[in-house]
């Protein structure tokens, strides 16, 4: 059954194979160019934020070079890819075509087909992302250092080894999904559905109330600071991210003693030679932590007295999860994924034993 | 060599039908003695019939002492049908002819020619003359 | 000798419906049997309950004395068709027959690629690009190199072409001269397994209606025709099954052990068909007099 079952899978696998190639000789011609860039721009970038007259460093990417970076991005989506693809149609195909009737009375049992076709394809399916993961991982590792942004939402979850769990556990859901939707397509859009709703809720509900937050107390740093609104709110201050390296950053708030955040009308109040509403002031989104982006010309003193003047009532508050905990979140969400994963898998062979159709 | 053929419509038993034309085949001299039937294997590929037929039919024909099946080779004819009787043949066909001609001269046509022959047999047969 | 097919009061129920109910028979091994009944009476059901794609919901049923799909070992006893050849439409007809050695054990690869030549399959064509005859071909060819004791044929010549279906049944009753497997075939086409056939079960309605050797029904079941009569003056041991009246004359389909000496009465033999479709019809007006009744009770 195991020959069969990698047989069925062959042009799966070819294609897998055939990605997985690509990318390897992308990656493996373009690695040292990307290390020289960011190498050169992590210095840089380290000799501006101790020099007053640099504005800031920028980097620009050639197109392919942006286009590899979305490789990354594209790891995020291989797990959901592989429990459409590979996952939901490996039982629901088999009940589509009838050929299950064909499968099941040959000379091997209901739970020996299901197991094997289950090892070939979810192994598979693991060591395929497994690969393309580390293959991301080495590769941006130039980038990695530059930004050290790894532990950020959107970036655990396209490095290392947290992909595996979502690997397996995105074959599983599509698995089981097809043996009880039994048509190919809603189990495919099923497993689309599902797998979206679990990594949705665990990154953004689940993984940052697993361990408590630290809070960092900072005082209000005139260079650090920047003025402007975010989506067409308020003008108000909005202070750079801190700087910690490889920590996972989850908010940065202006408060004062008793914890009220710093509004717009206070900022009007105290600091009336600001330019609000209609006038210019950076405050984009910032290269990084540690850069910092400088206010234009002569707003620079406004905004250097508006910042002493708060620096007695505000302060900053960052709150943070410290780049220490990186590792332990990685092995414990990848656990739980796998654990999910084989959940899912013990309760297809119960339902394949049990139920007879 | 012969080789069977059935008639699924006409109201005879597929082993019976095999068992007539066996017997036909002895009578118009197509087997003699020594010639082999085909094998069961051979009659159910070409005709898509149960085994089970072929071998009641063969049987049967064991039985009137027609034919002899010989372990691992098959099933052989022993005797043919009295020879003697197909001397006969010749001028009781010819009779046969006259009576026909007489027949339809009388103006019956083909059903009540074959009606009155069937009719007139079975009578006989029943008396146990024919 | 044991039954190669031995069910007693077995049913399956979906919800409210039984696909087949009160379902008692004792198959001998060795025959070729015929499944006969209309699209819908349960015949798949049956069969799948025999192969062990399906668990009953009552009774019992045992094949070759064991029960099925219980063990690889009673897995490879069987072979099985099912309705409309399923295979692997995007695997070759070489994959194919790799596939059956690979979860057979006992299988003869052999003996299929012989069949295989004679047929004249192309070994590389994929198997979805085959005709219906070839698909029906290539699955029969799998199931008899898996060398079973008994075979379970799910309508397999239904949407066949006459000449696909008289290969089908010629390489079929080759296999059975040859290795004397047990044959189980569905079918809602009387005329199919009138030739090939020496065993009848006779499915309407989710009931058996009746079975037995062919010969046996064939030889008790007789026409009867006559002046019109009250067939309830017929004696004891002669069961009606079907009885029609003109106002001149009647004509019953009677069951008897023995041989029917009234004077009054032709007798007649009467062909698989119509004893077939005699059996049916009576079904059909229990079925109607049971609804009849009920609404009697109930209005």
């Amino acid at each position: 059954m195991i020959r069969l079952s990698w047989r069925q899978f062959q042009a799966q696998a070819a294609v897998a194979c055939a990605l997985l190639l690509a990318v390897l000789i992308l990656f493996a011609t373009t690695r040292g160019n990307i290390d020289h860039l960011y190498t050169v721009f992590a210095n840089a970038n380290a000799a501006c934020v101790n020099n007053p007259s640099c504005p800031g460093v920028g980097i620009e990417l050639s197109k392919l070079d942006q286009l590899l970076e979305l490789i990354g991005t594209a790891l995020v989506v291989v797990p959901a890819l592989i429990g459409v693809f590979w996952g939901a149609p490996l039982i629901a195909r088999e009940f589509e075509n009838g050929t299950h009737r064909l499968a099941w009375t040959q000379s091997v049992t209901r739970t020996r087909w299901l197991a094997c076709k289950l090892a070939v394809v979810g192994l598979a399916s693991v060591a395929a992302t497994g690969l393309l993961s580390l293959l991301v991982t080495w590769w941006s590792s130039p980038i990695d250092r530059a930004h050290q942004n790894r532990f950020g939402s959107g970036m655990f979850g396209e490095r290392n080894i947290t992909p595996l769990g979502y690997a397996a556990f995105g074959f599983a859901l599509g698995v089981v999904a097809g043996l009880l939707i039994r048509r190919t397509l809603p189990a495919m859009a099923a497993t689309v559905v599902g797998f979206l709703a679990v990594r949705m809720t665990a990154t953004y509900v689940v993984r940052p109330n697993i361990f408590s937050p630290r809070h960092a107390t900072l005082a209000l740093d005139a260079n650090t600071m920047g003025f402007g609104s975010t989506n067409g709110g308020p003008a108000t201050l909005m202070p750079n991210p801190p700087n910690l390296p490889n920590a996972w950053v989850y908010s940065t708030h202006v408060v004062d003693s008793a914890g009220h955040g710093l509004t717009s009308a206070t900022v009007a109040r105290t600091c009336p030679t600001l330019p609000f509403p209609g006038g210019g002031g950076q405050g984009g989104p910032p290269l990084g932590p540690g850069s910092h982006v400088r206010v234009a010309g002569g707003i620079q003193t406004a905004l250097q007295d508006c910042v002493t003047k708060l620096a007695t009532t505000y302060h900053e508050v960052v709150t943070y999860q410290p780049a220490n905990r990186y590792w332990t979140l990685q092995w414990g969400e990848t656990a739980v994924y796998f654990a999910a994963a084989l959940a899912i898998v013990g309760f297809c062979f119960w339902w394949i034993r049990r139920r007879a159709k | 060599m012969i080789e069977f053929h059935l008639n699924a419509s006409s109201g005879v038993s597929p082993y019976q039908q095999l068992v007539q034309q066996v017997r036909r085949a002895l009578v118009l001299g197509l087997l003699t003695a020594g010639d082999q039937l085909p094998t069961v294997k051979d009659v159910v590929a070409q005709l898509a019939i149960n085994p089970n037929t072929v071998l009641k039919a063969y049987r049967e024909l064991e039985h009137s002492g027609l034919v002899a099946a010989r372990a691992g080779v098959g099933t052989f004819v022993t005797s043919t049908l009295s020879d003697s009787s197909r001397a006969a043949h010749g001028p009781l066909r010819e009779e046969l002819e006259s009576w026909f001609g007489k027949a339809r001269r009388a103006g019956l046509d083909d059903e009540s020619i074959e009606a009155l022959f069937q009719d007139t047999f079975r009578s006989l047969d029943a008396q146990g003359v024919a | 000798m044991t039954a190669v097919l031995d069910a007693s009061g077995l049913g399956k129920r979906y919800g409210h419906r039984w696909a087949l109910r009160d379902c008692t028979l004792q198959v001998p091994a060795g025959r070729v049997v015929g499944l006969v009944g209309p699209n819908g009476a349960g015949k798949t059901t049956l069969l799948h309950l025999a192969v062990g794609l399906l668990q009953p919901s009552a009774g019992e049923i045992g094949v070759l004395g064991g029960k099925p799909a219980d063990s690889p070992a009673q897995l490879g006893r069987v072979g099985f068709v099912a309705q409309d050849t399923p295979v692997y439409g995007s695997l070759s007809v070489a994959d194919h027959l790799r596939l059956g050695g690979w979860l057979n054990p006992r299988f003869d690869a052999a003996v299929a690629e012989r069949r295989i030549d004679q047929l004249g399959l192309d070994r590389k064509q994929r198997a979805g690009k085959l005709s219906g005859g070839q698909r029906a071909q290539l699955a029969l060819t799998l199931a008899i190199a898996k060398r079973p004791e008994l075979l379970v044929l799910d309508e397999p010549v239904a949407s066949l072409d006459p000449l696909a279906r008289h290969e089908f049944l010629q390489h079929l009753m080759e296999a059975v001269a040859d290795d004397g497997v047990s044959v189980v075939l569905s079918s809602h086409l009387v005329a199919d397994l009138e030739r090939v056939c020496d065993y009848l079960i006779v499915l309407t309605r989710s009931r058996v209606q009746v079975s037995g050797d062919v010969e046996e029904l064939l030889a008790c079941h007789h026409r009867l025709t006559g002046a019109r009569k009250d067939p309830a003056r017929l004696p004891a041991d002669q069961e009606i099954i079907e009885a029609s009246h003109t106002d001149r004359q009647s004509t019953l389909l009677v069951r008897s052990s023995g041989p029917i000496l009234d004077p009054a009465w032709t007798v007649d033999q009467i062909g698989l068909e119509d004893l077939v479709l005699a059996y049916m019809r009576r079904a059909g007006e229990a079925d109607r007099a049971t609804r009849k009744s009920h609404l009697g009770s109930v209005g």
